[in-house]
Protein backbone atom coordinates (compact mmCIF):
# COMPACT_ATOMS: atom_id res chain seq x y z
CA UNK A 1 0.00 0.00 0.00
CA UNK A 2 2.72 2.48 1.07
CA UNK A 3 4.38 1.36 -2.48
CA UNK A 4 1.44 2.22 -4.23
CA UNK A 5 1.30 5.96 -2.44
CA UNK A 6 4.91 6.43 -3.17
CA UNK A 7 4.29 5.44 -6.89
CA UNK A 8 0.79 8.11 -7.67
CA UNK A 9 3.07 10.33 -5.37
CA UNK A 10 6.19 10.14 -7.84
CA UNK A 11 3.20 9.71 -11.09
CA UNK A 12 2.03 13.29 -9.75
CA UNK A 13 5.68 15.12 -9.13
CA UNK A 14 6.27 13.58 -12.77
CA UNK A 15 3.46 15.68 -14.34
CA UNK A 16 4.27 19.23 -12.73
CA UNK A 17 5.40 21.89 -15.00
CA UNK A 18 8.57 22.03 -14.41
CA UNK A 19 8.96 18.22 -15.12
CA UNK A 20 7.26 18.33 -18.70
CA UNK A 21 9.17 20.56 -19.94
CA UNK A 22 12.43 18.56 -19.13
CA UNK A 23 10.67 15.62 -20.49
CA UNK A 24 9.79 17.14 -23.49
CA UNK A 25 13.51 17.98 -23.77
CA UNK A 26 14.57 14.57 -22.76
CA UNK A 27 12.16 12.95 -25.99
CA UNK A 28 13.59 15.67 -28.38
CA UNK A 29 17.22 14.31 -27.86
CA UNK A 30 16.58 11.36 -27.59
CA UNK A 31 14.43 11.42 -31.04
CA UNK A 32 17.36 13.59 -32.47
CA UNK A 33 19.88 10.87 -31.82
CA UNK A 34 17.72 8.36 -33.70
CA UNK A 35 19.16 6.76 -36.87
CA UNK A 36 16.02 6.76 -39.72
CA UNK A 37 15.40 3.08 -38.97
CA UNK A 38 14.70 3.17 -35.34
CA UNK A 39 12.51 6.43 -35.91
CA UNK A 40 10.71 3.63 -38.38
CA UNK A 41 10.34 1.35 -36.11
CA UNK A 42 9.03 3.40 -33.13
CA UNK A 43 6.49 5.57 -35.84
CA UNK A 44 4.95 1.55 -36.44
CA UNK A 45 4.99 1.36 -32.70
CA UNK A 46 2.95 4.46 -32.46
CA UNK A 47 0.79 3.14 -35.51
CA UNK A 48 0.02 0.12 -33.81
CA UNK A 49 -0.86 1.64 -30.53
CA UNK A 50 -3.48 4.31 -32.62
CA UNK A 51 -4.49 1.23 -34.30
CA UNK A 52 -5.32 -0.92 -30.90
CA UNK A 53 -6.84 2.18 -29.72
CA UNK A 54 -9.59 2.58 -32.92
CA UNK A 55 -10.55 -1.34 -32.22
CA UNK A 56 -11.75 0.29 -28.59
CA UNK A 57 -9.11 -1.30 -26.60
CA UNK A 58 -7.71 2.00 -25.32
CA UNK A 59 -4.70 3.24 -23.84
CA UNK A 60 -4.00 0.79 -20.86
CA UNK A 61 -1.76 -0.85 -22.20
CA UNK A 62 1.32 -1.85 -19.83
CA UNK A 63 3.88 -1.30 -22.52
CA UNK A 64 3.38 2.08 -23.82
CA UNK A 65 3.10 3.41 -20.53
CA UNK A 66 6.87 1.71 -19.85
CA UNK A 67 7.56 3.18 -23.00
CA UNK A 68 6.46 6.47 -22.60
CA UNK A 69 7.87 6.50 -18.97
CA UNK A 70 11.59 5.85 -20.07
CA UNK A 71 11.44 8.43 -22.96
CA UNK A 72 10.36 11.35 -21.10
CA UNK A 73 11.42 10.53 -17.40
CA UNK A 74 13.49 8.33 -17.70
CA UNK A 75 11.11 5.82 -15.25
CA UNK A 76 9.37 3.38 -16.81
CA UNK A 77 7.01 2.99 -13.94
CA UNK A 78 5.66 6.37 -13.49
CA UNK A 79 2.58 5.94 -15.64
CA UNK A 80 2.01 2.55 -14.31
CA UNK A 81 -0.96 4.64 -11.88
CA UNK A 82 -1.11 7.50 -14.11
CA UNK A 83 -5.20 8.23 -15.20
CA UNK A 84 -5.50 7.71 -19.22
CA UNK A 85 -5.51 11.65 -20.38
CA UNK A 86 -2.28 11.45 -18.87
CA UNK A 87 -0.97 8.57 -20.59
CA UNK A 88 -2.63 10.24 -23.68
CA UNK A 89 -1.06 13.94 -23.38
CA UNK A 90 2.21 12.41 -23.14
CA UNK A 91 1.41 9.82 -26.44
CA UNK A 92 0.33 12.88 -28.36
CA UNK A 93 3.21 14.86 -27.61
CA UNK A 94 5.60 12.11 -28.11
CA UNK A 95 3.90 11.49 -31.52
CA UNK A 96 3.93 15.12 -32.68
CA UNK A 97 7.80 14.95 -31.84
CA UNK A 98 8.46 11.88 -33.90
CA UNK A 99 6.71 12.99 -36.95
CA UNK A 100 9.01 15.65 -36.86
CA UNK A 101 11.91 13.81 -36.60
CA UNK A 102 11.00 11.28 -38.66
CA UNK A 103 10.12 13.85 -41.58
CA UNK A 104 12.99 15.69 -41.45
CA UNK A 105 15.05 12.93 -41.51
CA UNK A 106 13.09 11.16 -44.47
CA UNK A 107 14.23 14.36 -46.39
CA UNK A 108 17.53 14.18 -45.65
CA UNK A 109 17.73 10.81 -46.78
CA UNK A 110 15.19 11.17 -49.70
CA UNK A 111 17.15 9.79 -52.66
CA UNK A 112 18.30 6.91 -50.82
CA UNK A 113 15.36 6.11 -50.09
CA UNK A 114 13.49 6.07 -53.37
CA UNK A 115 16.74 4.17 -54.50
CA UNK A 116 15.91 1.37 -52.41
CA UNK A 117 12.59 0.98 -53.89
CA UNK A 118 12.30 -1.80 -56.95
CA UNK A 119 10.73 -0.62 -60.17
CA UNK A 120 7.36 -2.08 -59.33
CA UNK A 121 6.88 -0.59 -56.53
CA UNK A 122 8.28 2.68 -58.02
CA UNK A 123 5.67 2.48 -60.70
CA UNK A 124 2.62 1.32 -57.78
CA UNK A 125 4.16 4.59 -56.00
CA UNK A 126 2.83 6.77 -58.63
CA UNK A 127 -1.11 6.00 -58.00
CA UNK A 128 -0.50 7.94 -54.55
CA UNK A 129 1.37 10.80 -56.15
CA UNK A 130 0.09 13.41 -58.35
CA UNK A 131 2.46 14.75 -61.05
CA UNK A 132 3.98 17.78 -59.71
CA UNK A 133 4.70 21.19 -61.43
CA UNK A 134 8.41 20.46 -61.99
CA UNK A 135 8.12 16.39 -62.91
CA UNK A 136 5.41 18.28 -65.56
CA UNK A 137 7.62 20.32 -66.79
CA UNK A 138 10.67 17.76 -67.03
CA UNK A 139 8.86 14.98 -68.00
CA UNK A 140 5.26 16.15 -70.24
CA UNK A 141 4.94 12.85 -71.73
CA UNK A 142 4.88 10.97 -68.56
CA UNK A 143 3.07 13.48 -66.30
CA UNK A 144 -0.06 13.88 -69.01
CA UNK A 145 -0.31 10.12 -69.04
CA UNK A 146 0.36 9.88 -65.17
CA UNK A 147 -2.36 12.32 -64.54
CA UNK A 148 -5.23 10.68 -66.52
CA UNK A 149 -4.62 7.43 -64.76
CA UNK A 150 -4.63 8.88 -61.20
CA UNK A 151 -7.85 10.54 -62.37
CA UNK A 152 -9.00 7.55 -63.85
CA UNK A 153 -8.18 5.51 -60.56
CA UNK A 154 -10.27 8.75 -58.57
CA UNK A 155 -13.75 7.78 -60.11
CA UNK A 156 -13.15 4.09 -60.60
CA UNK A 157 -15.73 3.31 -57.50
CA UNK A 158 -18.58 4.86 -58.17
CA UNK A 159 -20.26 4.27 -61.73
CA UNK A 160 -21.22 7.90 -61.71
CA UNK A 161 -18.24 9.27 -61.33
CA UNK A 162 -16.90 6.63 -63.96
CA UNK A 163 -19.67 7.66 -65.93
CA UNK A 164 -19.23 11.51 -66.28
CA UNK A 165 -15.11 11.09 -66.69
CA UNK A 166 -15.57 8.79 -69.70
CA UNK A 167 -18.07 10.84 -70.68
CA UNK A 168 -15.68 14.14 -71.27
CA UNK A 169 -12.93 12.34 -72.36
CA UNK A 170 -14.83 10.41 -74.83
CA UNK A 171 -17.49 13.79 -76.17
CA UNK A 172 -15.49 13.18 -79.62
CA UNK A 173 -16.35 9.40 -80.33
CA UNK A 174 -19.55 9.44 -80.94
CA UNK A 175 -19.97 5.63 -80.46
CA UNK A 176 -17.90 4.91 -76.97
CA UNK A 177 -20.14 8.14 -76.02
CA UNK A 178 -22.98 5.92 -77.07
CA UNK A 179 -22.38 3.23 -74.90
CA UNK A 180 -20.92 5.31 -71.70
CA UNK A 181 -24.76 6.39 -71.71
CA UNK A 182 -25.92 2.96 -71.78
CA UNK A 183 -25.58 -0.20 -69.36
CA UNK A 184 -23.59 0.01 -66.40
CA UNK A 185 -22.00 -2.78 -67.83
CA UNK A 186 -21.14 -0.94 -71.18
CA UNK A 187 -19.56 1.73 -69.03
CA UNK A 188 -17.17 -0.44 -66.61
CA UNK A 189 -15.69 -2.14 -69.94
CA UNK A 190 -14.92 1.21 -71.31
CA UNK A 191 -13.29 2.36 -68.06
CA UNK A 192 -11.75 -1.24 -67.79
CA UNK A 193 -9.96 -0.70 -70.95
CA UNK A 194 -9.13 3.00 -70.99
CA UNK A 195 -7.10 1.85 -67.51
CA UNK A 196 -5.43 -1.08 -69.45
CA UNK A 197 -4.75 1.58 -72.54
CA UNK A 198 -3.40 4.25 -70.42
CA UNK A 199 -1.23 1.85 -68.02
CA UNK A 200 0.37 0.66 -71.19
CA UNK A 201 0.71 4.50 -72.43
CA UNK A 202 2.43 4.82 -69.19
CA UNK A 203 4.01 1.81 -69.41
CA UNK A 204 5.78 3.02 -72.75
CA UNK A 205 6.54 6.54 -71.75
CA UNK A 206 8.83 5.36 -68.81
CA UNK A 207 11.08 2.94 -71.76
CA UNK A 208 14.20 3.86 -73.47
CA UNK A 209 15.59 2.31 -76.44
CA UNK A 210 18.51 0.43 -76.46
CA UNK A 211 20.55 -1.65 -78.96
CA UNK A 212 20.53 -5.34 -78.31
CA UNK A 213 22.15 -8.25 -80.98
CA UNK A 214 22.18 -5.34 -83.71
CA UNK A 215 18.26 -4.89 -83.00
CA UNK A 216 16.72 -1.83 -81.22
CA UNK A 217 14.97 -2.83 -78.06
CA UNK A 218 12.43 -1.13 -75.37
CA UNK A 219 13.60 -1.41 -71.62
CA UNK A 220 12.20 0.59 -68.51
CA UNK A 221 14.40 3.88 -67.88
CA UNK A 222 14.88 3.24 -64.00
CA UNK A 223 16.70 6.64 -63.84
CA UNK A 224 14.01 8.08 -65.40
CA UNK A 225 11.42 6.83 -63.48
CA UNK A 226 13.47 7.12 -60.36
CA UNK A 227 14.02 10.63 -61.21
CA UNK A 228 10.17 11.30 -62.11
CA UNK A 229 9.13 9.70 -58.74
CA UNK A 230 11.51 11.98 -56.64
CA UNK A 231 10.19 14.89 -58.63
CA UNK A 232 6.94 14.03 -57.69
CA UNK A 233 7.23 13.54 -53.92
CA UNK A 234 9.54 16.74 -53.81
CA UNK A 235 7.10 18.88 -55.24
CA UNK A 236 3.57 17.41 -53.58
CA UNK A 237 1.61 19.16 -52.09
CA UNK A 238 2.79 20.13 -48.25
CA UNK A 239 -0.44 18.80 -46.26
CA UNK A 240 -0.36 15.38 -47.83
CA UNK A 241 3.98 15.38 -47.67
CA UNK A 242 3.96 13.68 -44.71
CA UNK A 243 1.86 11.20 -45.17
CA UNK A 244 3.74 10.48 -48.69
CA UNK A 245 7.03 10.71 -47.05
CA UNK A 246 6.07 8.39 -44.38
CA UNK A 247 4.65 5.56 -46.62
CA UNK A 248 7.96 5.88 -48.87
CA UNK A 249 10.11 5.31 -45.63
CA UNK A 250 8.09 2.50 -44.38
CA UNK A 251 7.85 0.66 -48.67
CA UNK A 252 11.65 1.26 -48.81
CA UNK A 253 12.91 -0.17 -45.34
CA UNK A 254 10.66 -3.11 -45.45
CA UNK A 255 12.31 -3.71 -48.64
CA UNK A 256 15.65 -3.64 -47.55
CA UNK A 257 15.62 -6.15 -44.98
CA UNK B 1 -24.19 -21.66 -78.46
CA UNK B 2 -27.20 -19.48 -77.09
CA UNK B 3 -28.89 -19.14 -80.36
CA UNK B 4 -29.79 -22.35 -80.40
CA UNK B 5 -30.82 -22.79 -77.40
CA UNK B 6 -32.87 -19.65 -77.45
CA UNK B 7 -35.47 -21.23 -79.68
CA UNK B 8 -36.62 -23.93 -77.10
CA UNK B 9 -37.14 -21.14 -73.99
CA UNK B 10 -40.19 -19.94 -72.79
CA UNK B 11 -40.87 -15.93 -73.33
CA UNK B 12 -39.27 -14.78 -70.37
CA UNK B 13 -36.16 -17.04 -70.96
CA UNK B 14 -35.78 -16.00 -74.16
CA UNK B 15 -36.23 -11.99 -73.14
CA UNK B 16 -32.87 -12.75 -70.53
CA UNK B 17 -30.94 -14.76 -73.06
CA UNK B 18 -31.75 -12.18 -75.74
CA UNK B 19 -30.40 -9.42 -73.18
CA UNK B 20 -27.66 -11.92 -72.62
CA UNK B 21 -27.06 -11.79 -76.25
CA UNK B 22 -27.54 -7.80 -76.53
CA UNK B 23 -24.90 -7.40 -73.71
CA UNK B 24 -22.20 -9.74 -75.53
CA UNK B 25 -23.12 -8.12 -78.64
CA UNK B 26 -22.32 -4.50 -76.92
CA UNK B 27 -19.17 -5.98 -75.56
CA UNK B 28 -17.84 -6.77 -78.70
CA UNK B 29 -18.31 -3.37 -80.16
CA UNK B 30 -16.95 -1.86 -77.17
CA UNK B 31 -13.98 -3.63 -77.96
CA UNK B 32 -14.33 -2.84 -81.47
CA UNK B 33 -14.07 0.73 -80.69
CA UNK B 34 -11.24 0.55 -78.49
CA UNK B 35 -9.33 -0.88 -81.44
CA UNK B 36 -9.95 1.99 -83.11
CA UNK B 37 -8.74 4.00 -79.85
CA UNK B 38 -5.45 2.34 -79.19
CA UNK B 39 -4.63 2.60 -83.38
CA UNK B 40 -4.60 6.50 -83.10
CA UNK B 41 -3.54 7.02 -79.51
CA UNK B 42 -0.47 4.94 -79.12
CA UNK B 43 2.20 5.23 -80.78
CA UNK B 44 4.55 2.74 -80.17
CA UNK B 45 3.63 -0.48 -83.22
CA UNK B 46 4.61 -3.19 -80.83
CA UNK B 47 2.39 -1.89 -78.00
CA UNK B 48 -0.26 -0.95 -80.29
CA UNK B 49 -0.08 -4.74 -81.67
CA UNK B 50 0.10 -6.79 -78.55
CA UNK B 51 -3.10 -4.46 -77.29
CA UNK B 52 -5.00 -5.44 -80.04
CA UNK B 53 -4.41 -8.64 -80.38
CA UNK B 54 -5.37 -9.28 -77.00
CA UNK B 55 -8.69 -7.04 -77.83
CA UNK B 56 -9.51 -9.16 -81.04
CA UNK B 57 -8.71 -12.62 -78.92
CA UNK B 58 -11.27 -10.96 -76.37
CA UNK B 59 -13.91 -10.46 -79.19
CA UNK B 60 -13.47 -14.28 -80.72
CA UNK B 61 -14.43 -15.65 -77.11
CA UNK B 62 -17.13 -13.32 -76.87
CA UNK B 63 -18.19 -14.60 -80.26
CA UNK B 64 -18.04 -18.02 -79.27
CA UNK B 65 -20.50 -17.47 -76.41
CA UNK B 66 -23.39 -16.51 -78.74
CA UNK B 67 -22.76 -18.52 -82.06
Amino acid sequence: MANKNKKKQEAKKAIAPGAIAMGQKNVENILNAQSLEELVNSSRYIDSVNESYEQGKGYYNPSLRKNLGSLFYGDPTIFSESGEDVVLDHLENYSEKLNKALISKISENLEDLIGKLDSKNLINYLYHVQPSKSASEKYKDIASVHKELIELNAVGKDIDSMRNYLANYYKEDSVLSYWINGSDESTKKIYEKTVQLKQLELNIALTKIIEKDEKQERVLDEDKLRDYVTECIKGADEKIKPYLYKDLAYNALSKSK
Amino acid sequence: MLFQKVNKMTISEKTEKQNEIYEIKTQIGILNQMISQVQNSCYIPEAKKQLVSEYICEIENLRKQIV
